[in-house]
C-alpha cells in the first residue's frame, strides 16, 4: 500500500491484516515502486495523491515493469480523473471517504479478475447467465436487458452464488459508497431486477431476500443446481 | 447607433460648412447677375447718348430706337428738351420719371435701381437743349440666369452632403464592427463559452480594449481552473481524514458505541459531500450552462416522472399504492435536473424509511402560482398522533433527517421552502416549494 496519510495507512494495515492479508505500506511513491519490484505483491493500493511523485506517474512506472493489478485510492470523485487512472492501468479504484468493506470487495474483485482466465467467463446460475465480458444475460436462453447498475448488481451476487450478501456489501461493490442510508437504493434495485427476471419478492425464484441480512442468489429449487 | 451617430454629426458639420460657402456664394452670383444687366443698359443709353448728337431727325431716331429694341432685352427711350418722348415710355409712376428727367436735366448721370428693374438715365447736352437718354431694364433681366446658377449650388451642396454621409457611414462602421464584435465575444463569455476570444481590428482603442477583453478571459478561465483545484482541494483535504476516521471507527466492536460512532460518521460524510459539491457549484453552473444566465433549470414533471418511475418498482414489492398525479405541460423550475432528483429521492426514501410496507403514499407537483410549483409527497403511515412525524423531519438515525435537509437547502436554493406537517390520512406530508424558471431575457446582437 502507497499511502501517505498516516491515519488512512495504519488502518487499512490493521484491518486487512485482520481479514487475513499481509500488508506492507509506505507513504513514499518511490519507495513504494522498489518495494513492488523487490518483493512482488499479489495487488497494490495505491493513493494518487503523494508527496514525492504525482500516483497518476508512480502508476506509469509501474505498469512499464509490471502487470501486478493496481487499486487506485483517490479522493477526487469526478469522472475524469478516475478515466486517467484506469486508462493508465489501474484495475480498479475506491474514492475516499470508505469503509474497509469497499476495499475488501475491491480487492476480491480483482484478484479474482488476475486469478485465471477462466473467472472471466460466463457466470451461470441455473437458467441464468451472466457474461461480464460481453455485460450480456440471458435467462433460460432469451437475452434481458439491464441497466449499468442492475447488470452490476447482479453479477456481484452470481459471483457469489447461494451465499448471502449483505446490503453494506453491495453498496460498497457496486455503488462504491461507504455510509449507510442507500439501502433502500439497493432495494430498487433488487425491485427492478425481480421484474425483468420475471419474478416478484413474494414469490422470488432466484433473488431470495433475506429479512434484516441481505440476499442470495440461488437457482430455483426445482431446477438443477448451476454447478 | 454609433454609426448613425457619426453620420448625424457629420451631415451636421457638413451641412453647416456648405451653406456657409454657398449662401454667400448665391448671393454673390445674384449681384454680378444685377451688374452684368445694368452695364449693358448703361452701354446701351451711353450709345443712344451719342447718336442723338449726331442725329437730328425724330422718325430716324425712332427707327434707330426701334431696331434696338428689337435686339435687345432693354427697352431704350429718349426725352427731347421739348418734352417730345422718342420710344418706349420706361415704367414707373410719373413723380418718380418727372424726378427722375429733372435730375438728369440738371447735368447727372445715374442709375435707379428698384424691384422691378433698373433704369439708366444719362443726360446729354445739345444747342437745343439737355436731351435724357433712358434705357430700363427689366427684373427678369436683372435676375437671369441666377435661378440657373443657384440651383446649380444647390444640386452641388445636396451631392457633397451625400458624399460625406456615405463616407462617415464607412469610417463608421469601420470603428463600430470591432466594437459590435467585441460586444459578441463578451456576451459570449458571459454565457459560458470560455474560449471566445476577440479578433484584434479595427482603431486602437478597439484593439487596445479586445486586448483588454482577452485578458479579461484568460483570467476568468485561470480563476474557474483555481477554483476547481481549490474544491479538488478541499475534497481530498476532508474526506481523507475522515476516511480514517471511518476506518478507524469500523475496529470498535462494542455494538451500541459502533452504532453511534457508524451514524455519527455517515452524518459527517454526507456533510463533507454536501459541502464539496456546494463548493463545486459555481464552477459546473458557468461551464455547464451555456445558454441560460446563471440560472439552471429542468422540466420539473418529467424529472418527478423519471424519479417515481424509478421508485415503483420497490412500492409494488412493498405492496404500497402510489397515487401519482402531475401537471401535463413541461414545467420548468428553477432548480438543477440533479438537484431536483436528489430532492425527490430524498422525499421518498423518507417514505420507505419510515412506515411499514404496505403503506400507501402519493406524489403530485402543482402549479401553485406564476412563480411557484409546489411538490407534494404524502403517506398514510402511522406516526402523527405518536410525534413521529416532528422527530422524523429533524431525526439522525440513519441520515433521514439530513436527507431532509438536503430538501430543505435545495428548495431555498430553488426560491421556496420546506413544510412538514401531518397528512390527511394521518401519515407525514412533506411540501416542497420551488421557484418557476423565468424566460430568460437575452441580449440580441443589435
Amino acid at each position: 500500500m502507497i499511502e501517505d496519510d498516516g491515519g488512512i495507512r495504519s488502518a487499512i494495515t490493521r484491518a486487512l491484516t485482520d481479514l487475513g492479508h499481509t500488508v506492507t505500506a509506505t507513504d513514499r511513491g518511490m519507495s513504494g515502486l522498489e518495494l513492488a519490484l523487490d518483493n512482488p505483491p499479489d495487488v497494490v493500493l495505491l493513493d494518487l495523491g503523494l508527496p514525492d511523485l504525482d500516483g497518476l506517474e508512480v502508476l506509469a512506472m509501474l505498469r512499464a515493469v509490471s502487470n501486478v493489478p493496481v487499486i487506485v485510492i483517490t479522493a477526487r470523485d469526478d469522472d475524469a480523473d478516475m478515466v486517467r487512472a484506469l486508462d493508465r492501468g489501474a484495475d480498479d479504484y475506491v474514492v475516499k471517504p470508505f469503509g474497509i468493506e469497499q476495499v475488501d470487495a475491491r480487492l476480491r474483485a480483482v484478484l479474482r479478475r488476475s486469478g485465471s482466465a477462466a473467472a472471466e467467463g460466463p457466470l451461470v446460475v441455473g437458467g441464468l447467465m451472466v457474461d461480464p465480458r460481453t455485460r450480456e444475460v440471458r435467462l433460460d436462453g432469451l437475452a434481458i436487458d439491464l441497466s449499468r447498475k442492475e447488470f452490476d448488481l447482479l453479477l456481484a451476487l452470481a459471483q457469489r452464488p447461494r451465499e448471502v450478501v449483505t446490503k453494506r456489501e453491495l453498496l460498497a461493490d457496486v455503488w462504491r459508497q461507504s455510509y449507510g442510508g442507500g439501502e433502500r437504493t439497493v432495494d430498487v434495485h433488487l425491485s427492478w431486477l425481480r421484474r425483468k427476471l420475471g419474478e416478484t419478492a413474494a414469490d422470488p425464484r432466484y433473488l431470495h431476500s433475506v429479512r434484516g441480512v441481505g440476499v442470495r442468489l440461488a437457482a430455483p429449487d426445482n431446477g438443477l443446481d448451476g454447478h | 447607433m454609433m454609426r448613425r451617430r457619426i453620420a448625424a454629426l457629420v451631415a451636421a458639420t457638413t451641412s453647416a460648412v456648405i451653406l456657409a460657402f454657398l449662401i454667400p456664394m448665391g448671393m454673390l452670383v445674384r449681384t454680378l447677375a444685377e451688374d452684368r444687366a445694368v452695364a449693358g443698359a448703361s452701354q446701351e443709353a451711353r450709345g443712344v447718348a451719342t447718336l442723338v448728337v449726331g442725329v437730328s431727325d425724330v422718325v430716324e431716331l425712332t427707327d434707330l430706337l426701334g431696331l434696338l429694341d428689337e435686339r435687345s432685352p432693354r427697352s431704350t427711350s429718349v426725352l427731347l428738351p421739348g418734352g417730345r418722348l422718342i420710344g418706349t415710355d420706361p415704367p414707373g409712376s410719373p413723380e418718380s420719371k418727372a424726378k427722375a428727367v429733372s435730375r438728369a436735366r440738371a447735368g447727372e448721370a445715374f442709375t435707379l435701381r428698384g424691384d422691378e428693374g433698373a433704369q439708366v438715365v444719362v443726360p446729354v447736352v445739345t444747342g437745343r437743349g439737355t436731351v435724357v437718354v433712358r434705357t430700363a431694364v427689366s427684373g427678369g433681366d436683372l435676375r437671369q440666369g441666377v435661378t440657373a446658377a443657384w440651383l446649380t449650388l444647390m444640386g452641388l451642396g445636396v451631392v457633397l452632403m451625400v458624399f460625406a454621409v456615405v463616407a462617415a457611414d464607412r469610417l463608421g462602421r469601420r470603428v463600430s464592427a470591432p466594437v459590435s464584435d467585441l460586444a459578441a465575444v463578451a456576451q459570449r463569455l458571459r454565457a459560458g463559452e470560455l474560449e471566445a476570444r476577440a479578433v484584434l481590428r479595427g482603431p486602437v482603442e478597439t484593439v487596445e480594449l479586445g486586448a483588454a477583453l482577452n485578458r479579461l478571459a484568460e483570467r476568468i478561465g485561470e480563476l474557474l481552473a483555481a477554483e476547481r483545484e481549490a474544491a479538488a482541494d478541499l475534497s481530498h483535504r476532508l474526506r481523507t481524514p475522515v476516511t480514517a476516521l471511518r476506518l478507524d471507527a469500523e475496529a470498535v466492536t462494542e455494538p451500541g458505541v459502533a452504532d453511534r460512532l457508524h451514524d455519527h460518521i455517515a452524518h459527517l460524510e454526507r456533510t463533507v459531500d454536501a459541502i464539496v459539491k456546494e463548493a463545486r457549484r459555481p464552477a459546473r453552473r458557468t461551464l455547464g450552462q451555456s445558454s441560460a444566465a446563471g440560472q439552471s433549470s429542468c422540466d420539473a414533471a418529467s424529472v418527478v416522472r423519471d424519479r417515481v418511475d424509478f421508485w415503483s418498482a420497490l412500492a409494488v414489492d412493498q405492496r404500497r399504492d402510489l397515487t401519482v398525479s402531475l401537471p401535463s405541460a413541461a414545467t420548468q423550475a428553477a432548480i438543477d435536473a440533479t438537484d431536483l432528483q436528489d430532492v425527490v429521492d430524498a422525499l421518498v426514501d423518507n417514505v420507505f424509511a419510515h412506515t411499514p410496507d404496505g403503506t400507501a403514499f402519493a406524489v403530485s407537483l402543482t402549479v401553485r402560482d406564476p412563480q411557484l410549483l409546489q411538490l407534494e409527497v404524502a403517506d398514510a403511515g402511522p406516526g402523527a398522533a405518536d410525534s413521529d412525524v416532528a422527530t422524523r423531519g429533524h431525526s439522525t438515525a440513519h441520515s433521514s433527517g439530513l436527507g431532509l435537509d438536503i430538501v430543505r437547502r435545495a428548495a431555498i436554493a430553488a426560491g421556496g421552502e420546506l413544510l412538514v406537517t401531518g397528512s390527511p390520512s394521518g401519515g407525514m406530508l412533506a411540501v416542497v416549494t420551488l421557484g418557476i424558471a423565468q424566460d430568460d431575457h437575452r441580449i440580441t446582437q443589435g
